[in-house]
């Protein structure tokens, strides 16, 4: 289980200012992140056993520890072209509303604690669809990540593909 | 007291608190069933003086007494108070200084009842209020009337109440500071339990009568509708874990109070052992097929033996010839190849011993099987218990019942002794409720419709469980007057359920299954007793959700039988691996009925489905692309090739049957039953995942929502 998660804390902590920990991953072009709490592991994608009567985003279910846990393709369920695995893709385990479950992201970056005054709301020109899945932007140096709220990402069924965020 | 002893006694109070619970339900069942017992021998008396068991009495006097003094050493005051009185009771009929009457009786189901919810109270952490005074009441007339209990002035005796149960004290005066009033024997009188005819009308006329007293807010509901408050919460209440239909103690076996989720655990973990085997069964196998083979043996043997004739051949030097340098040359190669071919041979020796250590490898798996499946099935038994306290439970049922709608039923319970799982007995116990109520309620005729038909006046209601096969059979069954199949098809299009020409073209069998639909009640009244809460749907959805299966038969005029279907245990199923379209699926092997090879050119269609005949027999055959929904993504490039006459595994559900067409057949496996709503949601036409030797997972198929699917033709491409 190798990861490529790296430690960089970009917070100011003489300031003590409540900060939180963030992993950040990327998906098509574009960087996220995702509450450290929310993830459980991360994982190498390995053979999925894809399963019937699934909105398109799920992508099937593989064998955790004996644990069955489903995969969900984030790429999909953003409306994003399909691309092939590459050597960075991986599966972040996360808990969501009291489930396990995986979803597929291009690559994990890092580790970053940011603190609350980095976070920005998300700008009202992404109102609309996608709006509810982000709680905010993360300014960092010369970049912005994109505050996604998992537990909502998975929690609508019904919703099979989504315009892509922002 | 810092932290770390305040959490330890909390969890002391918590193991205490699981221990009274536990305890409690146990004497509860007990002092039920006891009870049931005194009723019917007070019933079946012929002289109202005659003298009861003083066994019986002494017995639940102990049960009251031990269950006080368990509520009294956690603080329940509440049940202290009421089991006191209980207590008091029955020393009093041990002592003969009370007679048995049916109305003291009653008055002792209303007090368990109303234990039974405190109990649930305490269980759910709910505050609600169990209202008792009427009981609390009741009782203490009864006592006051045989003298045991000082017959003080009216004043006195409210005090002496307020004293014994200071709990109540809040919501405490309604009825007796009202009756204290009177004079004991009218409140004998009054009092619900002990007067039937004046039990509805009882708490106006009191209010009337003594509006002088005190705020009478509180005032009970009458004792004809408790039954029916009290009982959706006692099923929660039992846990009892011997089988009650003994009454006196068993041979005494040394027990152990096991939380069920470390059962569960360990269930798991025996599962994943399972697992392993299996992989080291695969692996065993692999290697097998990597060492030498026979034929390969042969052919060294035979390439060694031609080799040493042409070395005989040319071996023989011949100083004449003249190709000798030739010759040199070829001898030179032969013995080359010679010692080549004995390193070879050695080599091939070292792998043929491969063999023999596959043979211990496959002695190892074999052992490993072995305790594997001991573990498994001890694990399993350890999580069995008796059906038999279940189905005592519904002699009160069916006593109530036929109490309050003056039928004559009889509950006979067989097969006590057969072992469910724990889960599955908690999970049985409302849709069994239902169907012996129905049963009760709408199958038994009253005793003179029931002799008019030629019936006895007695009806009888059987409760059954048996192993068949791989599964465990419950059945219900009555001797009633059967379902009125006209009465359903009026209710069926009245409900909109179904239209009326479809139920033209249904037979009788089916007409009745329409009673398993949503929103269906055959109840022409809503009664106390059904009509009300769940409907056969919901029974029917939490048997399946225990992957079981429920069928109902009816004959007209003879009564109906309700047959729930259980498999063995929930967490492990053989079943039958097969690929389709390069996935793995598992088929329970309970639901296999045979696996035919059918040829291409025997396929026909009717209406468009593809059939075939076995064996004379009219099959349907089905893809499993037809029946599932996959999403379009996936589906690229799946469907491998296709044998022209390819495998089936017919497959079936009660007597329908269908064919499903796979790729290959993978064997036979023990499979542990992984649920999808855990981590996910349940999928219909999938009962579970399995993880296979490898590690990957296989879906496990629902043959019965399959077919379903299949036959209704519901799938969606």
């Amino acid at each position: 289980m190798s990861t490529t998660v790296t430690e960089s804390v970009a917070g100011d902590a003489a300031e003590n200012v409540a900060s939180e920990q963030l992993v950040g991953f990327r998906l098509d072009q574009e960087e996220y992140g995702i509450a450290i709490t929310k993830v459980q592991e991360i994982i190498l994608v390995g053979e999925i056993t894809r399963v019937p009567q699934t909105p398109d985003y799920i992508k099937g279910l593989i064998n955790l520890r004996s644990t069955v846990i489903p995969i969900v393709d984030l790429r999909r369920r953003f409306g994003l072209h399909e691309q092939d695995a590459t050597d960075e893709t991986r599966i972040m385990v996360v808990n969501v509303l009291g489930k396990t479950i995986g979803i597929i992201v291009d690559a994990v970056s890092e580790v970053l604690r940011v603190s609350n005054n980095q976070i920005a709301p998300p700008p009202p020109t992404v109102a609309g669809l996608g709006r509810e899945y982000l709680t905010g932007l993360v300014k960092l140096e010369n970049r912005l990540l994109i505050l996604l709220d998992i537990d909502k990402i998975l929690g609508e069924e019904e919703a099979g593909s989504i315009g892509a965020i922002g | 007291m810092n932290a770390g002893t305040a959490t330890s006694s909390n969890q002391f109070l918590d193991e205490l608190l699981g221990d009274f619970l536990d305890e409690s339900a146990e004497l509860l069942e007990k002092l039920n069933q006891n009870l049931l017992y005194l009723d019917e021998w007070a019933e079946g008396r012929d002289d109202p003086s005659e003298k009861c068991d003083g066994e019986l009495l002494n017995e639940m006097f102990r049960s009251a007494h031990s269950l006080k003094g368990l509520a009294g050493m956690l603080g329940f005051d509440n049940i202290t108070g009421l089991t006191h009185k209980v207590e008091n009771v029955f020393d009093a009929a041990r002592n003969d200084q009370l007679s048995i009457e049916s109305q003291m009786i009653e008055l002792m189901f209303q007090a368990v009842d109303r234990l039974e919810a405190m109990v649930a109270c305490i269980k759910n952490s709910s505050d609600e209020e169990v209202d008792c005074l009427v009981v609390l009441g009741g009782i203490q007339s009864l006592l006051e009337e045989t003298g045991t209990e000082r017959p003080t002035t009216a004043q006195g005796a409210a005090d002496d109440f307020f004293n014994d149960n200071s709990c109540n004290a809040s919501s405490a005066p309604a009825n007796v500071p009202n009756d204290a009033n009177a004079d004991p024997n009218t409140l004998a009188a009054e009092n619900p339990a002990a007067d039937d005819s004046s039990a509805d009308a009882t708490p106006t006329k009191k209010t009337e009568a003594t509006a002088s007293s005190i705020k009478n807010d509180a005032i009970p509901a009458d004792l004809r509708d408790s039954p029916a408050l009290t009982q959706p919460a006692s099923p929660q209440g039992n846990a009892s874990k011997k089988p009650a239909a003994e009454k006196t103690g068993a041979k005494a076996v040394e027990t152990l109070r096991v939380d069920v989720e470390r059962l569960d655990r360990l269930m798991n973990l025996a599962g994943q052992l399972v697992n392993n085997k299996v992989r080291f069964a695969r692996i065993g196998d692999a290697i097998k097929n990597a060492t030498v083979t026979r034929k390969g043996v042969q052919s060294l043997k035979k390439m060694r033996g031609s080799l040493a004739e042409v070395v005989l051949e040319v071996g023989a030097p011949e100083e004449t010839r003249s190709d000798m340098g030739n010759m040199d040359v070829i001898r030179r190669h032969v013995r080359e190849m010679q010692s080549h071919l004995e390193i070879l041979n050695t080599e091939f020796e070292r792998i043929s011993s491969i063999r023999a250590t596959y043979a211990d490898l496959n002695q190892a798996v074999h052992d490993l099987d072995r305790v594997s499946g001991g573990i498994q099935k001890t694990v399993m038994d350890a999580r069995m218990v008796p059906v038999g306290p279940l189905f005592s439970r519904f002699r009160r049922v069916v006593r109530d019942i036929s109490r309050s709608a003056s039928k004559e039923i009889e509950l006979v319970i067989r097969g006590q002794n057969t072992e469910l799982d724990k889960r599955m007995i908690d999970e049985l116990a409302d849709p069994l409720t239902h169907m012996v109520r129905n049963s009760a309620d709408h199958g038994i005729e009253s005793p003179d419709a029931r002799l008019d038909v030629g019936k006895p006046a007695l009806g009888t209601i059987t409760l059954d469980a048996f192993h068949r096969g791989n599964s465990i059979v419950i059945q219900v069954t009555d001797d009633g007057k059967g379902l009125d199949l006209k009465r359903i098809r009026e209710k069926a299009i009245e409900k909109g359920l179904c239209s009326r020409d479809a139920l033209e073209s249904m037979t009788d069998h089916e007409t009745l299954q329409m009673i398993w639909e949503p929103g269906f009640s055959t109840a022409e009244s809503i009664t106390n007793v059904s009509g009300r809460g769940m409907g056969m749907d919901i029974v029917r959805s939490k048997i399946e959700a225990l992957s079981g299966s429920v069928e109902l038969e009816s004959t007209p005029g003879a009564g109906a039988v309700f047959t729930i279907k259980l498999p063995l245990t929930m967490a492990i199923m053989p079943c039958l691996l097969v690929e389709i379209d390069a996935d793995v699926f598992a088929i329970p092997i309970e639901s296999v009925v045979e696996i035919v090879r059918v040829k291409g050119r025997d396929v026909t269609t009717v209406h468009g489905k593809r059939t075939v005949c076995v064996r004379g027999e009219p099959l349907s055959l089905v893809d499993l692309e037809e029946l599932f929904r996959w999403s379009q993504r996936e589906k690229t490039g799946r469907s491998g090739h296709r044998d022209d006459d390819p495998a089936v595994v017919i497959i079936r559900d009660e007597n329908r049957q269908i064919g499903l067409i796979v790729n290959e057949l993978l064997g036979e496996d023990e499979v542990v039953v992984k649920s999808l709503g855990e981590n996910y949601h349940d999928i219909p036409g999938v009962c579970g995942a399995n993880i296979m030797g490898d590690g990957r997972i296989s879906l496990i198929l629902d043959v019965c929502a399959l077919i379903e699917t299949s036959s209704r033709k519901l799938c969606v491409k």
